[in-house]
C-alpha cells in the first residue's frame, strides 16, 4: 500500500516560499485505503554509547560525547546525602539544598542570577536522603562558565542571611499556611508521611520550629565538611570530547572531594495492615483520593513486569483506570498511576480526583480494576503497546541534552549499565500476561495492605467511607501536610 | 574567570535561529511544513486549526474546547476508542490543547508508525462527525466539566478566568473562558455542536508541521496521499474579532473570594497583538521588571524585602491582543500597598531607563527559550507552526531576533508610558473567603 500511495503522488517538496496553490495542482484525488490502521514497521533499538569513566583525583566522570546537541548536562553528584550526614532529613540540610547556587566567593545573587540568564545557563541543587546533586546545562560553547559555576557554588556559597530568612518565611509559610490548602499538595504529602514511619531516617517529620533556626554559618560550616567528605561523580553528555573535557575538569575539580564509595539505600518496613487516612478540608466538592502499595525492587525479576503492569493500569491515557473512570465513567479529568523502583524499596501509586458524590464508586472501581489485572493480567495488545512504547522512549533518547542526560544519570542511579537497561527493554518484547499477572497478584490481591489517603469534606466522605466498612483515620490538613499522624 | 565571563556579552553562533523547514501547500489548502532530524527515531506531528474560544457564539461558549477532547473519541474510519488505542500500540503518543485563537493537535511516534499517525490524523480532519455519537458528547460534557471543577478546586484557579472577564469587555471574543460556561457545555449535543465543526475544521484553516526522522520527499509523498481524500468545503472560514489600535480602554476592578490562604493583587493592561511592532518592546519589559533574581519588581517586592511571597510579569500575546499583567501574593502585605509598589516600579522605567545590561539578559532569555524549544522535535514543530501562522513563514526566528535586538531603552518607557497607563489600569484582588480587604471599591467577579 506504502509504495501505491508513494507512486500516486506528484508534488514536490520546495524551500521556504510563498505559497503557489497554482504550481501544486493534482492530477485527480485519489482516496487512500482507510478501511483500518496501516502497518506499523519497527521498531529497532538505536545503539546508545556506554559512558566513558575517568578519573580525576576524587572525582569520578562518566562522559557521553552526542553529537549535535547543543547543550551540555553536567550532573554534579556529592555521595552523602542527609541520612549520611546527621541520620535523617533536618531542616537545616533541606536549606543547604535549597540555597545551594545563589552565590559565590566572588558574585553575589543578582551577579550570579544575570550570569546564568546571559549565559543560557541553568543550574538547581538539592539535597537528598542519600545524595546531593548539582544540575546544570549550558551551551557547548559556554561550557568553561557552566563548570566554573558548578565549581564555584560547591566552594564558595555564601549562603547570605538575607536569602536565609527569606528561605525560613517561605518555608514556614508553606509548611503551616499554603501547603494545607491546597487539596492536591496534602494528598501527595499525606501519602508520603503515611508510607515513611516517623522513626525511619526517611520518615523524619518537617518543622518549622527548626526552620527559624537555620543559620548562615551553620550552613556555610555543613557545606564545606560536606563537600570535603564526600565522593563526586559528574556526569557529562553533550557535543564535546574528552581531550576537551579533561583539562577544564582537572583544573577544576582534581582538590574536591574525597574516596569512598556511595552509599546503598535503607529498606522500609513492610505495612501490617490496611491505613485509611481521611483529611477534613470541609466545603470541598472534589475529593483527592491516593493509593499505594509495596512494589518490586530494582534488580527484582519482577521489576520489568511491574513497569508493564503499571503502564497498563494507569501509566498512559489509555490505560484501564482512565479508560473506565474518565472515558466510561466520566468521574474524572484524569487518573494516573505510578511505579517508583528503588535499590531497597519500590511502590505503586494511583492518583485521581473526583466530585465528592463519587467518592465510593471511585474506589470500588479501582479495586475492580486491580482485582481483574490479579485475576487476567493484561492482554497481547496491551503488552505489544508496552514494548513499542519502551522502545520510542528508548529511540527518544538524543531529543535534546534533557533527555539525553536525564537517561544516563538514570543509568548511573541504578548502578547500571546502557547494555543492561537494553536488555531491560528489550525483554518487554517477550513479556507473558502471565508475567504481569503473577505481579499484579503479588502487589494488588486484596489481602495486600494498602495505605489510601482521601481528602475532602469529611462529612460528604463519611458516610461512603462507612458504606465500603472502613475504619478512617481523620486528620486536619495542617497535621496531614506534615505528617502530624 | 567567572567575572570574565560575565563582561563578555554573549556571541551567539550565527545559524542558532536558522531552521530549514520546507513548505507545500497541498491542494485542498493544507500547509504542510516538513524538517528532517535524524538524531532520534522520532517523528513529531504538529497540527493547528485557526479555531479557539474567541469565534465561539453565544450559546456555544465551549465548543472550541469540547472539539478538542471529542476530536480523540474516534471519525468515520476510526471506531470509538481506537484512535489512542491504535497509536499506542505502535508506541506513539499525544494530546491537544485550546486556547483564545487556536486548537492543536500534537502527537509523537517512531517513525516506522507515520501511516498510521497521518491516517488516524487525516481521518479526524475530514470525517470526523460521523464517528461523534450523543454518548460521546454527553460523556466529554462530563469530563469537560470536571475538568473545571478540579482547576478551580485548587487554590488560585479560578484567577486566570477572572481576570480575563476584566481585561475584555463584554462584547470583546476574549471575554469568556476558554472551557466555556457551564450552562452552554451542559446543553451540548452531537446535533447542536456540528455546525461549529464544520465551519472551522478544515484543510484550509490548518497548519501541519512534521519534525524527526524521515526522508522528506517520502514524507510529503504520505502526507498528499492521505489527505487527497479529505476535502475542503466551499466558502472561507469566518473568524471573530479584530485588533483595533488606539481604542481608549476602561479600567476594571473587582475581586473574587478563593480557598486561599494569602491575597494576591493582580494588575493588567491591554497591550498589542502578536506581530505588532510593540510586541518585543512589552516581552523585554516583562523580563526587566520580573525576570528572577536582580530584575526590578522581583527584587522589590521578594529578594529585597518581605513584601510578598511571589510575584510575576506576564506579557500574554494573543492574535487579537496582548495583556501585560504583574501579579504579586502576600499574607499580610495589604493589596494596596502591593500594587503602589508595583506601579511604583513600572513608573520608575521612564525616569530611569534599563541599562544595557537590564537590556541583554531580558533579549538572551528570550533567546534561550526559543533555542530550548528548538532542540526538541516537538517543541520545534510547534514553533514553526507558529512562526508560519504570525509570520507567513516557517522559518520566521532570524528576523524575529532582529526585531527584538532593534528594541531601545527608549522603546521601553514609550512602550510602558503608552500602554501601562494607570488610568487604564485592571486589578483583581483575590481575597480568602470572608476577607474584606481587597482593593477598595472592588465589586465581585462571577464566573459562569
Amino acid at each position: 500500500m506504502i509504495v501505491a500511495l508513494l507512486l500516486s503522488t506528484a508534488f514536490a517538496a520546495e524551500p521556504v516560499a510563498a505559497p503557489d496553490p497554482a504550481a501544486a495542482q493534482p492530477a485527480a484525488p485519489t482516496g487512500p485505503d482507510r478501511s483500518g490502521p496501516p502497518a506499523v514497521v519497527g521498531p529497532v533499538l538505536r545503539d546508545l554509547p556506554e559512558p566513558e569513566v575517568h578519573q580525576i583525583g576524587a572525582l569520578t566522570v562518566h562522559h557521553v560525547q552526542v553529537e549535535g546537541i547543543r547543550k551540555v548536562g553536567l550532573v554534579l553528584a556529592l555521595q552523602k546525602g542527609s541520612v549520611e550526614i546527621v541520620g535523617h532529613p533536618t531542616e537545616e540540610l533541606q536549606a543547604l539544598g535549597d540555597l545551594l547556587g545563589t552565590t559565590t566567593a566572588a558574585l553575589d545573587a543578582s551577579e550570579l542570577a544575570t550570569l546564568l540568564d546571559v549565559q543560557d545557563i541553568a543550574l538547581q541543587t538539592s539535597l537528598d536522603w542519600h545524595q546531593g546533586e548539582a544540575w546544570a546545562t549550558a551551551p557547548r560553547e559556554r561550557l568553561e562558565t557552566a563548570l566554573d559555576v558548578l565549581a564555584n557554588v560547591l566552594t564558595g556559597e555564601k549562603f547570605p542571611g538575607k536569602d536565609v530568612k527569606r528561605w525560613t518565611r517561605d518555608r514556614t509559610l508553606r509548611l503551616e499556611v499554603t501547603g494545607p490548602s491546597s487539596q492536591a499538595s496534602v494528598a501527595s504529602a499525606a501519602l508520603n508521611w503515611a508510607w515513611l514511619p516517623p522513626d525511619h531516617p526517611y520518615g523524619a517529620r518537617p518543622s518549622a520550629e527548626d526552620a527559624a533556626d537555620v543559620r548562615s554559618g551553620r550552613l556555610r560550616a555543613q557545606r564545606a565538611a560536606w563537600l570535603s567528605s564526600s565522593p563526586l561523580d559528574l556526569l557529562v553528555v553533550g557535543d564535546v570530547s574528552w581531550s576537551t573535557l579533561e583539562p577544564l575538569l582537572t583544573a577544576r575539580f582534581a582538590e574536591l572531594g574525597a574516596a569512598g564509595e556511595r552509599p546503598h539505600e535503607l529498606p522500609l518496613p513492610p505495612s501490617a495492615a490496611t491505613r485509611v487516612i481521611g483529611v477534613n478540608m470541609p466545603e470541598q466538592d472534589q475529593v483527592a483520593i491516593r493509593m499505594r502499595v509495596p512494589a518490586p525492587i530494582l534488580g527484582d525479576p519482577d521489576a520489568i513486569p511491574a513497569w508493564a503492569l503499571n503502564r497498563n493500569l494507569g501509566g498512559t491515557f489509555l490505560s484501564r483506570l482512565n479508560g473506565n473512570l474518565r472515558e466510561e465513567k466520566g468521574y474524572t479529568y484524569g487518573s494516573r498511576s505510578s511505579y517508583a523502583a528503588g535499590e531497597a524499596s519500590g511502590s505503586f501509586t494511583i492518583s485521581v480526583d473526583v466530585p465528592e458524590k463519587w467518592l465510593g464508586s471511585t474506589i470500588v472501581e479501582i479495586e475492580g480494576e486491580l482485582q481483574e489485572l490479579v485475576d487476567g493480567g493484561v492482554s497481547a495488545d496491551e503488552l505489544a503497546a508496552s514494548w513499542r512504547a519502551g522502545a520510542a522512549a528508548w529511540n527518544n533518547t538524543f531529543a535534546n541534552a534533557d533527555t539525553s542526560t536525564g537517561f544516563y544519570w538514570t543509568v548511573l542511579l541504578e548502578r547500571s549499565s546502557v547494555a543492561l537497561q537494553r536488555g531491560l527493554v528489550h525483554s518487554v518484547e517477550t513479556l507473558r500476561s502471565e508475567d504481569v499477572r503473577r505481579v499484579a497478584a503479588r502487589c494488588f490481591r486484596s489481602e495486600v495492605p494498602r495505605v489510601w489517603v482521601l481528602v475532602g469534606d469529611q462529612t460528604a466522605m463519611e458516610p461512603q467511607l462507612a458504606a465500603l466498612g472502613w475504619q478512617v483515620e481523620w486528620v486536619s490538613p495542617e497535621a496531614a501536610f506534615i505528617g502530624g499522624f | 574567570m567567572l567575572w570574565l565571563a560575565l563582561s563578555a556579552l554573549a556571541a551567539h553562533p550565527s545559524t542558532e535561529l536558522v531552521t530549514h523547514p520546507t513548505l507545500t501547500t497541498l491542494p485542498n489548502g493544507l500547509v504542510v511544513l516538513l524538517e528532517e532530524n535524524h538524531r532520534t527515531d522520532t517523528v513529531a506531528l504538529h497540527l493547528t486549526y485557526g479555531v479557539g474560544a474567541r469565534d465561539e457564539q453565544p450559546g456555544e461558549l465551549g465548543c472550541a474546547h469540547l472539539f478538542e477532547h471529542l476530536m480523540f473519541e474516534g471519525s468515520e474510519h476510526v471506531p470509538t476508542n481506537k484512535f489512542d488505542e491504535w497509536l499506542t500500540l505502535a508506541g506513539g503518543d499525544n494530546n491537544a490543547y485550546t486556547s483564545e485563537d487556536v486548537t492543536a493537535y500534537h502527537m509523537t511516534f517512531p517513525s516506522g508508525a507515520a501511516d498510521l499517525g497521518l491516517f488516524l490524523e487525516s481521518d479526524r480532519m475530514g470525517f470526523l462527525l460521523s464517528g461523534i455519537t450523543d454518548e460521546n458528547v454527553a460523556n466529554q460534557r462530563k469530563v469537560v466539566l470536571q475538568e473545571r471543577a478540579e482547576g478551580y478546586a485548587e487554590p488560585n484557579g479560578r484567577d486566570w478566568d477572572a481576570l480575563t472577564r476584566l481585561v475584555w469587555p463584554e462584547d470583546h471574543p476574549y471575554h469568556h473562558p476558554v472551557i466555556g460556561t457551564v450552562a452552554d457545555v451542559e446543553g451540548f449535543t452531537a446535533a447542536n455542536t456540528a455546525a461549529f465543526w464544520k465551519a472551522h475544521y478544515r484543510p484550509s484553516n490548518g497548519v501541519l508541521a512534521l519534525v524527526g526522522n524521515f526522508d522528506s520527499a517520502s514524507m510529503l509523498a504520505k502526507v498528499q496521499a492521505w489527505y487527497a481524500d479529505v476535502p475542503e468545503p466551499e466558502g472561507a472560514v469566518g473568524r471573530v474579532g479584530k485588533f483595533e489600535e488606539g481604542v481608549k480602554w476602561l479600567p476594571a476592578n473587582g475581586y473574587i473570594e478563593d480557598d486561599v490562604e494569602e491575597r494576591s493583587i493582580y494588575l493588567a493592561w491591554r497591550t498589542v497583538p502578536v506581530g505588532h511592532p510593540d510586541e518585543p518592546a512589552l516581552d523585554l519589559l516583562e523580563q526587566i521588571l520580573s525576570g528572577g533574581r536582580g530584575t526590578r519588581i522581583d527584587d522589590r517586592l521578594y529578594y529585597d524585602t518581605t513584601k510578598a511571597t511571589s510575584v510575576f510579569a506576564y506579557h500574554a500575546v494573543s492574535e487579537v491582543g496582548g495583556v501585560f499583567i504583574v501579579a504579586a501574593s502576600s499574607p499580610d502585605t495589604l493589596l494596596d500597598r502591593l500594587s503602589k509598589l508595583i506601579t511604583q516600579e513600572i513608573g520608575y522605567i521612564p525616569q530611569g531607563l534599563p541599562t544595557d545590561a537590564e537590556l541583554e539578559r531580558a533579549r538572551e532569555s528570550i533567546r534561550a527559550s526559543w533555542l530550548d524549544r528548538l532542540e526538541d522535535p516537538a517543541s520545534r514543530a510547534e514553533l514553526l507552526v507558529e512562526c508560519h501562522r504570525s509570520t507567513g513563514r516557517p522559518d520566521c526566528l532570524v528576523d524575529e531576533w532582529k526585531r527584538y535586538t532593534d528594541v531601545t531603552a527608549d522603546d521601553l518607557a514609550r512602550v510602558t508610558k503608552k500602554y501601562l497607563d494607570l488610568e487604564t489600569t485592571v486589578s483583581l484582588s483575590v481575597v480568602p473567603r470572608g476577607d474584606p480587604l481587597f482593593l477598595l471599591g472592588a465589586k465581585p467577579v462571577e464566573l459562569p
